[in-house]
This record gives C-alpha cells, structure tokens and sequence, in this order.
C-alpha cells in the first residue's frame, strides 16, 4: 500500500484541492475545506478503495494523514 | 427533560415548551431555512400554535438533539400514518460550532432509528432539494434510495426548485443499520 496513492485519493475528498502541499505530517483537521462532507467521502473512499470500514473515531482521532494511512495499513495488512 | 434515547453522547429528549423560541430562532435562520422547502418565514405565534397542537400527538413526534446534553438540534416526524406505519424524518442542526464535525452523521441516524426502534414506523420517506449535495450524500449513505417519479416542484425565493423524494424501508434499514453502526462506534 504506497503512501502516494492514499495521499492522491485523500486529496480527492475535498471538493477543493486543498491549499499548500499535504504531506505525512498534515493535520486534516485544519485544513480549509474539511467537514462532515469530506469525512463521508473520506469513509466511502476506504471503503470502495480499501475494502475497509473505517470509523469516524478514527477519522477523528487520527493527528495526520500519515496517522490514518498507517492505521489503514494495518487494516488492510500489507 | 427525560433523555428517551441515548446514542453514544447524542441523545434525544421530548421537544419542552422551554426550548421554543431556541427552536424558531434555528429554523428562521438562514442556513436552516435555505433547506427547507417552505419558504414561509415562522412567526412566533404560529410557532406557539403549531406546539401547542404538536405537544399531545402520541407518540411524541418532536424532539430535541442534544451533544453532551446541550441541545444542537432538532428531529420532527411529519406525514404521520399510523396505519401505514409510515411518516417523513426531518432534523436539522441548529448549532454547528463547537460540536463534533460528524454531528450530523448522527442526527441522521438517530431520526431514522427512532422512526423504525421507538415509533414502530416500517417506511420512511422524505424530501430533499435536488442541488442539496450534503443531504443527498448522507441520506444514500444511510440507505435512503430516490423514489423515481415522485419529484416535485417548489417555489423557493422566486426561483423553481426541484425536489426529489427519498424512501426506505425496515428491512433495508435493518441491513444497512449493521455497517453505519459500526462507523458510528453505537
């Protein structure tokens, strides 16, 4: 699971491309354009992308996008 | 006021005299009204009328959707038939601020489950305006399915509006209430 393509189709649940470079380390939660409607995109992508049912405490709990890509790593096992 | 239902840190509890002008304060502001398909403007004393006709139908049809205990929002079944055991969900937030961002994930829920749990209701239906993305996508979410051929027409701040009508039923809500569940951590 290459970190790249989960950043590429993380980026895609923003109406908008968000603003400045998402990296490892961004935190989600603070970007312009993040709300309850990327969250559910974001829910429907690891689940059509991933095969994986995330919840919205993960989504909530995770400090980076590097913090839920490891988590879904994990998940999907390789 | 009696919670009468928990989900997680989301309950509901009876709408009470005392939330009154906090419930017409949402519904005519803007962001809340700009969703609704009537385009009347709620005067106080029919907001009084319509509760004090509303406070004895039973079941209880209105409730207030509190985070934490503190009251963020509102949930009403209109189209009641008890016979048919069916009626139309709708809810709103009326704060958005300082709640969690997938709130409305759950007061979505919470209108649907206590629609089939606690009302004994077997169909649902509602409407929605068809340009209402963010409605739209959290209703399918949840396994609402549009009803072809039941779209309507309104007239909306001069402008015709198109609005499509959702439907589920029990048993399609039994299937999908598994995986939302989970999502939700109930």
């Amino acid at each position: 699971m290459e970190f790249d393509v989960f950043l590429e189709k993380f980026a895609m649940c923003f109406d908008e491309k968000p603003a400045g470079t998402l990296t490892y380390n961004t935190d989600y939660h603070d970007l312009d354009g993040w709300s309850s409607m990327t969250e559910l995109d974001l829910i429907y992508m690891l689940d059509s992308d991933y095969g994986i049912t995330v919840k919205v405490d993960d989504i909530r709990d995770s400090k980076s996008i590097g913090t839920l890509f490891e988590i879904i790593k994990k998940r999907v096992g390789v | 006021m009696d919670v009468i239902r928990q989900f997680g840190v989301y309950s509901l509890r009876p709408l009470g005299e005392s939330d009154l002008r906090m419930l017409l304060d949402w519904r005519n502001s803007d962001r809340v009204h700009s969703k609704m398909l009537s385009d009347h403007t709620i005067s106080w004393e029919e907001h009084c009328g319509w509760f004090l006709r509303a406070k004895d139908y039973e079941p209880k049809r209105n409730f207030i959707f509190c985070y934490k205990e503190m009251p963020v929002g509102y949930i009403g079944y209109t189209e009641y038939d008890a016979e048919n055991a069916s009626c139309s969900p709708g809810c709103y937030l009326g704060v958005t601020e300082g709640i969690p961002s997938e709130s409305g994930f759950f007061l979505f829920y919470a209108a649907i489950e206590y629609a089939f749990s606690n009302l004994g209701m077997m169909t649902l239906e509602t409407s929605v305006f068809s340009d209402n993305r963010e409605a739209i996508k959290l209703d399918e979410f949840l396994g609402y399915r549009r009803i072809l051929g039941k779209d309507e027409s309104v007239q909306k701040a001069g402008t015709l509006r198109t609005v499509f009508r959702y439907g589920m039923d029990k048993v399609a809500w039994n299937e999908r209430k598994k995986k939302v569940s989970y999502i939700l951590g109930l």
